[in-house]
């Protein structure tokens, strides 16, 4: 009997281990195999990298040797879609103990570099000899990046290859590559890329464009005290907070973060700066009920609010509502400021000085408010008398757009940073609207923005 | 005989213990569902993703740090170190750890995860300029700490 059961037991147990021998050879074999898939989706990566790498350098040496502006601009234009290419292949390879965020910043900076000389040879300006040695530069490292590239992957196969192999039942037995080769070839051209100096340009991946802008008119400083005592009275509600605390923002704007948090837990955050005691923004976390207010309504609660700030100056340039939640609505406003236009006095829209202000539609509260665009941008300081009429800047666009209303005079920021005085046109074509800008010192176009216009508001594009 | 019993069981033990350690270290990142890595087109398609990361990265931290993630992720967009695009970064292998390990896909965004995606996408930014995020009682690289700390929100410390 007890002979029986011990065998019985013994059979199961081995109908068990068997089992499981199988089901760990099939579970080995699935992750061999998704490893094998994922290394080949590095290698395609990489293999894609180094061919728009090396594309980058041919139109690059082509631009330089072109002779004429269109051919120039061409191969620079290619050299940028090469760059984007390159930039796209290096985030997916997904290399863990390496940082790839040097070469990918040089690719950027090299093709955003490039795309602003084509652009600027397409208007038929000069380009510089500062900014040709400039791009030389750049043909050079990346030549170097070029090979750096190729040997490392060379690199990564010798040796990694011959360890590849299959084991019985079709278990891989290592990856074709070998990862100390991956490691050390991407840390040199790591080095490498950083010995690089950013050329210096107007682009948005350039160096000058990437940086924090402090305070425009930072003021003297303030206590955090001080800060949590404008903090409670911009939030303006008369509630209790079970508790208020004050931490400090470091970076380009300091500021004061006064945070009051409600019973429920719900918290108002406020940031203040600490040169001045200005507001930079503020939110409140509490849940809205069912919306009471409409559009208007809204709208007024936010002109309101602003003029309790003495920010009477501030247009509204747009509103949006959340799709997925029409319980609040951000509408945006933009400063203004007088210049005097044939010894007429016109209100430019200052786009750069742009606040934003969130409205609950259930009770009209201010849930959200957002002045860092223009407490760092002071463009009304700055203003001229445009050089070009709207009637020469009219001349300057598409016969084939239908202007709607008149233009107005606006400074916009540029995606280099720069702002620049532009003339704005609202046209239709096509059933589309656009706002097309001419600069009213140049009289070149400037940008196109293409609005999407429904029932949740607007965007630009 | 009980001994040999005892030995296969621990053998079993053993192939059951190794199938299962084995079947955990599929490399995640191309392990996500096919419809995920497709490219958001419109903002409601990319405050959904943002929202998504926020549900994973910032679920429980304060209202203020959830927009901040969601800043960081529109940081990176703008920086020439990270991917040009919402999705690029979102899915930029090993930068979040919660699409690392696929909770960004256990459940849905809250209405407060969204409204702070929204918040992000309409420019606000309480890190100003922040490409970080980490949480200092967590083990981190210790590069991490080598970085501009702006602010810290909650449990999350901000920098650049």
């Amino acid at each position: 009997m007890e002979t029986r059961r011990e065998r019985y037991a013994l059979w199961i147990t081995a109908a068990i281990a068997i089992a499981a021998i199988i089901f760990g050879a099939i579970q080995y074999r699935e992750v061999q195999r998704l490893r094998i898939l994922g290394e080949v989706a590095r290698q395609r990566a990489f293999f894609n990298l180094l061919s728009h790498v090396e594309n980058m350098e041919g139109n690059l040496a082509k631009a330089r040797a072109s002779s004429t502006p269109a051919q120039r601009s061409a191969f620079l234009t290619a050299c940028w879609s090469h760059s984007q290419a390159a930039q796209e292949n290096i985030s997916v390879m997904g290399m863990t103990d390496v940082d790839l965020s040097a070469m990918q910043k040089f690719i950027a900076q090299v093709g955003d570099f490039c795309l602003v000389l084509s652009q600027k040879l397409a208007r038929g300006d000069a380009v510089t000899s500062s900014e040709w040695e400039a791009l030389s530069t750049c043909e050079t490292a990346v030549k170097d990046l070029a090979r750096a590239l190729a040997d490392t992957g060379a690199s990564a196969f010798r040796g990694g290859s011959s360890q590849a192999g299959m084991l019985p039942f079709g278990l891989a037995a290592s990856l074709p590559s070998n990862d100390d080769a991956w490691l050390r070839g991407f840390s040199e051209i790591d080095s490498l890329v950083q010995s690089v100096p950013s050329p210096a340009y107007d682009g948005p991946f350039s160096d000058r464009a990437l940086e924090s802008k402090p305070l425009a008119n930072p003021g003297p400083e303030i206590s955090p005290q001080d800060a949590e005592r404008v903090a409670l009275s911009f939030m303006n509600r008369e509630e209790h907070f079970r508790e208020v605390g004050v931490t400090t923002i470091d970076g380009a704007v300091p500021a004061f973060l006064v945070t009051g948090t409600r019973d429920d837990g719900s918290q108002v955050s406020v940031a203040v700066a600490k040169a001045g005691g200005a507001v930079l923004w503020g939110m409140d976390q509490k849940s809205r009920s069912t919306p009471q207010l409409d559009l208007d309504a809204a709208r007024q609660a936010a002109a309101a609010f602003l003029d309790k700030l003495g920010m009477d100056r501030f247009i509204e340039t747009g509103w949006r509502k959340p799709e997925t939640h029409g319980d609040r609505v951000v509408f945006t406003y933009a400063g203004t400021a007088p210049v005097t236009v044939d010894g007429k006095p016109v209100q430019v829209v200052l786009y750069p000085e742009m606040v934003k202000v969130e409205v609950a539609l259930d009770t009209g509260e201010i849930i959200g408010y957002d002045a860092m665009g223009y407490l760092t941008n002071a463009v009304s300081s700055e203003l001229k008398p445009p050089l070009v009429s709207a009637s020469q800047a009219r001349a300057v666009l598409n016969p084939e757009l239908n202007q709607e209303g008149e233009p107005r005079l606006t400074v916009i920021p540029l995606v280099s940073g720069r702002a620049v005085m532009a003339w704005e046109f609202r046209v239709t074509h096509g059933g589309d609207t656009y706002l097309i800008y001419i600069n009213a010192m140049t009289g070149q176009e400037e940008m196109v923005l293409q609005m999407v216009i429904d029932e949740a508001g607007s965007l630009t594009m | 005989m009980p001994r040999k019993v005892f030995c296969l069981a621990a053998l079993a033990g053993l192939m059951m213990f190794c199938s299962v350690f084995l079947s955990t270290d599929i490399p995640q990142c191309w392990a996500a569902p096919e419809w995920a890595l497709a490219a958001p087109q419109t903002w409601l398609d990319e405050v959904n993703l943002i929202a998504r990361l926020i549900m994973g990265e910032a679920t429980g931290e304060p209202f203020a740090g959830q927009v901040g993630v969601a800043a960081v992720l529109l940081n990176r967009v703008r920086s020439p170190e990270f991917p040009n695009t919402v999705a690029g970064v979102v899915y930029d292998p090993w930068a979040f750890e919660s699409v690392e390990n696929g909770l960004i896909w256990t459940r849905d965004p809250s209405p407060e995860n969204i409204r702070a995606a929204e918040l992000a996408l309409n420019g606000w930014d309480p890190t100003y300029g922040a490409l970080y995020f980490w949480n200092p009682s967590k083990p981190v690289s210790p590069w991490i700490w080598t970085r501009q700390i702006i602010v810290q929100i909650g449990s999350h410390v901000f920098g650049r």
